[in-house]
């Protein structure tokens, strides 16, 4: 076994680095790297995805959503992939290419855009509770305690986050598998027939929609020469991205079994699927015992684009003060978030129906061309060695 | 003129001594050699043993006929333990330790006799970390004889000690004990020169030792593993982690400190795995019921009913009917009056204490009801949360305060507010590290070895390597030999 203390670091060593040095406060294991895959990435599909999934591709949904993770997943392995090629971390990549303000330059759009990617979800996340963790709706001040944690956590090095995502694990594992135990005897998985009703265009059309909840990759890219590979690297996380995708595919088809044509009014998806489960009307709703667990996992994988974006704007702006630019990120946050909240329907068709491009050239088409970072660098090398 | 070391002539090293030491337990007992020459022994009254500075000193000095030089005359001692003197200010120093010092007329050198008695109460089962089954002597308040519980336990030339005279005043003796190749070399060189660095005038108790040693200045979480029992001590040294023994205090300090280590019980070892397991998830689950249990509560009442089933909802419902307190405010009055009892019945005396405990939980309790100021159910859960926060009593102090951020969190903001504290405490404790150890180790980050004596429990034969966290270069704790 690795010793994953290795990633853990030692007491006493520097907070953060500039300038894509490495350091251990930011580096994390194979096993780190595939929990985040197959845990964060499900965790905050399950709230508003299905239901707007089934708007526009109705009992295809699940044709849209493969389609989506197939495309992800492409953009996924050559991530991974040029994690077993270089340990170089994508700031130094660009910086060897292009020149350190290059660098600087494409670090702070990147943080931008990870700061971009965090508002659908945040918001998303302030209506979910909202709506399922208080019998009567509160006001949005409830939900500001969640900026003093992301504030807290995005000012860590990226460790924590590898942390994180091991804890995330058992709980994960204690939470989604009772959830769809109580819900699968609900699901009628004959409403998802026939595959292809919808038609090619609704399919597409879904999956245009839900590519802001579905560009996971582009923070891969940050942990780019930060984590400590290890033996069937690839193999390993490749399972470890199918587990998440086949969980989150799972969820849709049961989702849409038990709520099949009234599912696109059925927002909240995980808080209501096991709400038939017979045992509840004598226990109460310990369903929502799971969910509060699930909602950990949800809480640090929300946290994960925003600590991302803090970390690369300090590399952009080559400063050691995670706290500055956790504050800095977090307050911009917190501002979108109180100008959006009464708007939230008009904010998720801007992002998903006119701002989708950005996730398209961030999301997919960016990790797709990466490697070539590395691929022309060893046809130079192999040049000057014949 | 101030001397600085002793000279040939008794008087004057007698009036230096007295000079430096002019309390009045410190005496000074003179002889004579049989040849008439002049011998004094200084000493400090109560902590030197009197009979035995006769024994080993006077009697066969005083009927010593050979050759009087230093070295013949140190031979002439029946004392085991004895070294030459140096300056005046070590003498002193030595002197107020326990030991006598011996000098000689007509010579400039002098002997230190280790002749030290302490009062000391008996090897006793500690309070605080009671077994059922395993050994049950306890560290007392004396260094040595806690060194040699340790020693007994550890018959290796590579348990290693090390002192370090710690306090302007108190001079008070911490004795660093570690086990070579098995202890990191880093985290000895790092708490030996943390130990060296602490400037205070007096050392009461271990405790004010693990502030210096800390990691976290401020922290809500413990930083340093404690113990009373020689035989634990023993076994974490074993897994790697550095002893610390304090002149006085019966605690004794283990670093790097994890987490899991206040879930692991003496006698887990000595029982059945499975058995082990059991009453380790029973104490994660009595820890995660005390600092929940009350915040749910509170949180249902204010947000959520339908956490509570109907038939409970209703029970409920109709005893908090015409409560003039809010289910918070009740609840953090409760608590708070837990709080002060459990602090009134530790410091008053015995008898006094229990019926305090009468007082408070039967007579509190039931005219509280009665009257109309708190439910029943808030006092259950209460009483529940106190008795499951006792079944992990290393920490008692964090937990007892988590829940009432936890009952904080619940009455402002409800379960989220629940749910982001436990999310922030997590992402404390994934930044927190003892000397290089991750305290959450083995779950975050999680090492698959060590979760074998986690919460699950093997059989000891499943446990071959050390803690990942703590150990050294030796690696192993045993070899499967074949039959």
């Amino acid at each position: 076994m690795k010793n994953d203390l290795a990633a853990g670091g030692a007491a006493g060593q520097p907070q953060n680095s500039s300038s894509g040095e490495k350091n251990d406060k930011h580096t994390i294991t194979t096993r780190q790297l595939c929990f985040m895959l197959a845990f964060f990435l499900p965790a905050n599909k399950l709230i508003l995805l299905p239901a707007v999934l089934t708007q526009y591709a109705e009992n295809d949904l699940l044709l849209s959503a493969l389609a989506v993770f197939a495309a992800q997943g492409v953009a996924v392995f050559a991530l991974l992939w040029l994690m077993t090629r270089t340990d170089k971390t994508l700031f130094e990549l660009i910086a060897a290419k292009f020149g350190a303000w290059a660098a600087r330059i494409f670090y702070f759009l990147f943080s931008l855009y990870l700061l971009f990617s965090a508002v659908l979800p945040v918001t998303e996340h302030r209506l979910y509770i909202q709506n399922t963790m208080y019998d009567t709706l509160p006001t949005i001040l409830i939900f500001l305690p969640f900026f003093f944690f992301s504030g807290y956590a995005a000012a860590k090095g990226l460790q924590c986050a590898g942390r994180a995502a091991d804890v995330s694990a058992p709980l994960f594992l204690f939470s989604v598998p009772v959830l769809i135990f109580m819900s699968v005897a609900s699901a009628d998985f004959t409403q998802l027939l026939p595959v292809g009703a919808a038609g090619t265009g609704r399919i597409f059309s879904g999956a245009a929609h839900i590519l802001s909840w579905c560009s996971d990759a582009a923070w891969l890219a940050v942990f780019l020469g930060n984590v400590r590979t290890e033996r069937r690297f690839l193999l390993k996380t490749g399972v470890s991205y199918a587990c998440g995708a086949a969980c989150v595919l799972f969820f849709l088809a049961i989702f849409y079994g038990i709520f099949s044509a009234v599912a696109l009014n059925e927002s909240f998806a995980v808080i209501k699927i096991a709400r038939y489960y017979n045992a509840l009307k004598t226990l109460g709703r310990i369903d929502l015992l799971f969910i509060y667990v699930l909602s950990l996992v949800q809480l640090f994988a929300l946290t994960l684009p925003v600590q991302l974006s803090a970390h690369t704007m300090g590399m952009a702006f080559n400063a050691d003060m995670p706290p500055l630019f956790s504050a800095i990120v977090n307050g911009v946050l917190l501002l979108v978030v109180l100008f959006t909240s009464k708007s939230f329907p008009s904010l998720e068709q801007t992002i998903n129906g006119y701002l989708f491009p950005v996730f398209l050239l961030f999301g997919y088409a960016l990790p797709v061309l990466c490697p070539l970072l590395a691929i022309r660098k060893n046809r130079r090398k192999g040049a000057k060695k014949a | 003129m101030i001397m600085q070391r002793p000279d040939r002539h008794l008087q004057n090293n007698i009036a230096a001594i007295k000079a430096l030491l002019p309390a009045e337990d410190v005496l000074v007992f003179s002889f004579a050699l049989p040849s008439g020459r002049a011998c004094a022994a200084v000493f400090t009254d109560g902590v030197t043993n009197k009979e035995l500075l006769g024994e080993q000193v006077a009697k066969p000095l005083g009927t010593y006929e050979g050759e009087e030089t230093f070295e013949e005359l140190a031979k002439a001692v029946a004392a085991p333990e004895n070294k030459e003197g140096g300056d005046f200010a070590s003498l002193a120093e030595e002197i107020l330790d326990g030991n006598a010092v011996l000098f000689i007329d007509g010579l400039d050198r002098t002997l230190v006799i280790g002749v030290k008695t302490v009062p000391a109460r008996a090897v006793t089962e500690p309070p605080t970390d009671i077994a059922i089954k395993g050994p049950r002597a306890g560290f007392v308040e004396d260094l040595k004889t806690n060194m040699s519980l340790l020693r007994t336990r550890l018959k290796t030339p590579e348990l290693l000690f090390i002192t370090v005279k710690i306090g302007r005043r108190s001079r008070t003796k911490v004795v660093l004990c570690y086990l070579k190749n098995i202890a990191r070399e880093e985290v000895v060189h790092n708490i030996r020169s943390r130990l060296e660095r602490i400037d205070i005038d007096g050392v009461p108790d271990s405790s004010y030792v693990a502030l210096f040693l800390a990691d976290r200045r401020h922290s809500l979480f413990k930083q340093t593993g404690t113990t009373e029992k020689p035989d634990i001590l023993a076994a974490r040294m074993l897994e790697g982690r550095v002893g610390i023994l304090v002149d006085g205090s019966p605690i004794a300090l283990t670093l790097p400190y994890l987490l899991i280590e206040d879930f692991q019980a003496s006698e887990d070892y000595f029982i059945s795995p499975f058995r082990a397991s059991f009453t380790r998830f029973i104490r994660l689950f009595s820890l995660i019921l005390s600092i929940y249990l009350p915040a749910f509560y509170v949180s249902a009442q204010l947000f959520k009913l339908q956490l509570l089933p109907l038939g409970l909802l209703l029970t409920i419902a109709s005893s908090i009917q015409g409560l003039p307190l809010s289910p918070s405010l009740e609840m953090f009055l409760t608590v708070l009056l837990l709080e002060v009892l459990t602090e009134a019945s530790v410091r008053m005396p015995k008898y006094v204490g229990m019926a305090l405990s009468v007082v408070g939980a039967l007579v509190l309790g039931d005219t509280a009801v009665n009257a109309g100021i708190l439910s029943t159910p808030a006092i259950l859960i209460i009483a529940l949360s106190g008795i499951c926060l006792y079944t992990v009593p290393n920490l008692i102090e964090t937990t007892s305060l988590i829940r009432l951020l936890m009952l904080l969190a619940a009455g402002s903001v409800g379960t989220y507010g629940i749910v982001l504290l436990t999310a922030f405490l997590l992402y404390y404790l994934f930044a927190s590290e003892s000397y290089g150890a991750p305290l959450l180790a083995p779950f975050s980050p999680m090492i698959e070895n060590d979760l074998k004596d986690s919460f699950l429990k093997f059989n000891l034969r499943a446990l071959r390597d050390r803690p990942v966290p703590l150990r050294g270069k030796n690696k192993r704790r045993f070899r499967e030999h074949e039959e």
